[in-house]
């Protein structure tokens, strides 16, 4: 008779760019909460046909090889775990209307950037929108979230994405102005992240500047 | 939901992990002492750009063995016996005194001793009865070599001279409480554990006024007048005799300059025994305990995990109808956030972990500072 597994899984983390550059200014780090992810895997190696029977439909994903822990926050953790009722059939979805931005610097009419999640979603906390390049634009809140409305340029989902060239927002509608001062043609992109589902999607945008003659 | 937060009781703060190893190579606990050198060009090494100015080797040298420095050797001499004269070759007959064996001694006094104490003291037959030198030998082992403390009881140094090969480690183990300074006794590493000399089966600490040695500061202080007169180091007679204390200036001890310090380090070269040091890390760490319980995390935002919409699927639906009769997914990485979703630290499990609604798992996540 052999003894049953007891084992505690033990990781050893490593503090982040951003880990650091908070212990270096405060001391601390307060951590609060956790997240899981699974960026390596590849669920279409699930292979529900095994001949060897279930317990091999996932041995390809089971014995995937691990890649160590970098320390740039905005390259890991980009497909989070997510906790759903039992019996979904789908994962949350964001979709963003309209799909892509293509205009000229000086394009005056309304830009409205609408997120939407499938099945619903993310209808308490709303989404982050990050805005990659701010020098392209500005990103506006058109309709804040239920309760997140006195803070909303207070990113809460924006660690992972954001960066000092970026622009973070919080809301459940947002709109583009595009900088009329932009000095040359300039695409970058804006990505919503679903501030309860974890899920993500981008749109490209694209502010031209016409060449002068 | 994607984040779960923290109780109390899932953080365990402050708590210091000992790592030991021994600080030669990789991690050995022993060294020939027959592959230690010295750099041929610090004995003549100015230490400014004058030729008035003194040479680094004067006042040290530095021990190596390969490419490694593992410690640096000194004299220091209360009375300033065998500081040099003024050494630029050929360069008159003008006597500079540089007064490094004094600048040592005093050195190794202000840094290791409590004010007001003027010499080294060693003890001589039990620990009640200590006997002053005013003539130390120092080993000074690097900082980076030892990290936080030269672990006590987990030393041995070997000399050999004119009179025999003598070993010594330090009395931790026959005092048997923490200190920060403790005396050297005749006696050697055994497969890691300290052997005081044994005579006739029994182990008697054999105090013998040799030396000191401080473990957080990873210092040994040897007594050189005693070290010299039972080893032989610099010979038979031997030079280094408690009537220097007369000798108030190196005038009269001109040639002995550095010559010490070389012999010193000869002494230590010639053992055949190996040099044993262990050090110690002290790392404090937090541990988080991530607790996943059956119902949460069974679902992915993997692009994988879900149809794109291009297989006649509706986009986010899941790919295989046994993921949603079955969940499940496979954790790989554990990110831990502060209260503005930041992403701190990040840690990644050796293989892929399946969690679904038939299982729950305990991660215990370890940040070292």
């Amino acid at each position: 008779m052999a003894y049953l597994d007891n084992n505690v899984l033990t990781v050893n983390a490593i503090l982040t760019k951003k880990g650091r550059e908070i212990l270096a200014k405060t001391g601390g780090l307060n951590i609060t909460a956790f997240a899981l992810a699974d960026d390596e895997i590849d669920y279409t190696q699930f292979n529900p046909n095994h001949p060897l029977g279930s317990a091999y439909f996932d041995i390809a994903i089971r014995n995937t090889p691990i890649t160590e822990p970098i320390t740039d926050e905005s390259q890991v953790m980009k497909y989070k775990l997510v906790t759903l009722n039992n019996g979904v059939t789908a994962v949350p979805t964001i979709s963003i209307s309209p799909p892509f931005i293509l205009i000229p610097r000086t394009y005056t009419s309304v830009i409205d950037v609408i997120p939407s999640t499938s099945p619903t979603y993310n209808v308490t906390l709303g989404y982050t929108a990050i805005l990659a390049n701010k020098n392209v634009g500005t990103l506006v809140v058109t309709e804040t979230n239920s309760i997140n409305s006195s803070t909303a340029t207070v990113p809460t989902f924006a660690g992972d994405l954001a960066s000092q060239s970026s622009q973070v927002v919080v809301g459940n509608k947002f709109r583009f102005i595009p900088n009329s001062s932009l000095t040359k043609t300039t695409t970058t992109n804006i990505t919503i992240v679903g501030n309860e589902s974890g899920g993500n999607a981008s749109i490209i945008v694209t502010v031209n500047v016409p060449t002068t003659q | 939901m994607i984040f779960t937060q923290f109780t109390n009781d899932d953080v365990v703060l402050g708590k210091i992990n000992q790592v030991s190893s021994g600080i030669f190579g990789t991690g050995s606990l022993t060294l020939a002492q027959s592959t230690l050198n010295t750099s041929s060009i610090q004995a003549t090494t100015l230490t400014g750009s004058s030729v008035y100015d003194v040479k680094n080797g004067q006042y040290y040298l530095d021990v190596y063995e390969g490419s490694d420095q593992y410690f640096s050797i000194a004299y220091g001499d209360y009375y300033n016996s065998g500081s040099s004269y003024f050494d630029a070759i050929n360069n008159g007959t003008a006597q500079v005194l540089t007064n490094e064996t004094k600048i040592i001694y005093t050195q190794y006094k202000n840094i290791l001793l409590q004010p007001g104490d003027k010499f080294f003291s060693f003890a001589t037959g039990s620990t009640d009865i200590t006997v002053d030198s005013s003539a130390i030998f120092a080993v000074n082992f690097v900082a980076d070599k030892f990290q936080d403390q030269i672990d006590p009881g987990q030393i041995q140094l070997n000399f050999s001279g004119s009179n025999g090969q003598y070993s010594y480690i330090d009395d931790s183990q026959v005092i048997n409480k923490q200190q920060n300074v403790y005396y050297l006794i005749s006696g050697s590493i055994v497969n890691g554990v300290p052997i005081p000399y044994t005579n006739d089966n029994t182990i008697s600490a054999l105090y013998d006024g040799i030396g000191l040695f401080y473990p957080t500061n990873g210092v040994v202080i040897l007594n050189a007048i005693k070290l010299d007169s039972k080893v032989g180091i610099t010979g038979n007679p031997p030079e280094i005799t408690n009537t220097r204390s007369s000798n108030i200036n190196s005038t009269t001890r001109q040639g002995y300059w550095r010559d010490w310090i070389t012999k010193f380090f000869k002494s230590i070269k010639r053992a055949t025994k190996n040099i044993a040091v262990r050090k110690s890390e002290f790392v404090p760490s937090t541990n988080y305990f991530i607790r996943v319980k059956n119902k949460q995390f069974n679902y992915s935002n993997n692009p994988t995990f879900v149809s794109d919409g291009t297989d006649s699927q509706i986009k986010g639906t899941i790919i295989y109808p046994e993921l949603i009769s079955n969940p499940r997914t496979y954790i790989t990485t554990v990110g831990l956030y502060n209260s503005n979703n930041e992403l701190l630290a990040i840690g990644k499990l050796s293989k892929p972990t399946q969690k679904s609604f038939d299982n729950e798992l305990l991660i215990k996540v370890r940040i070292d500072f």
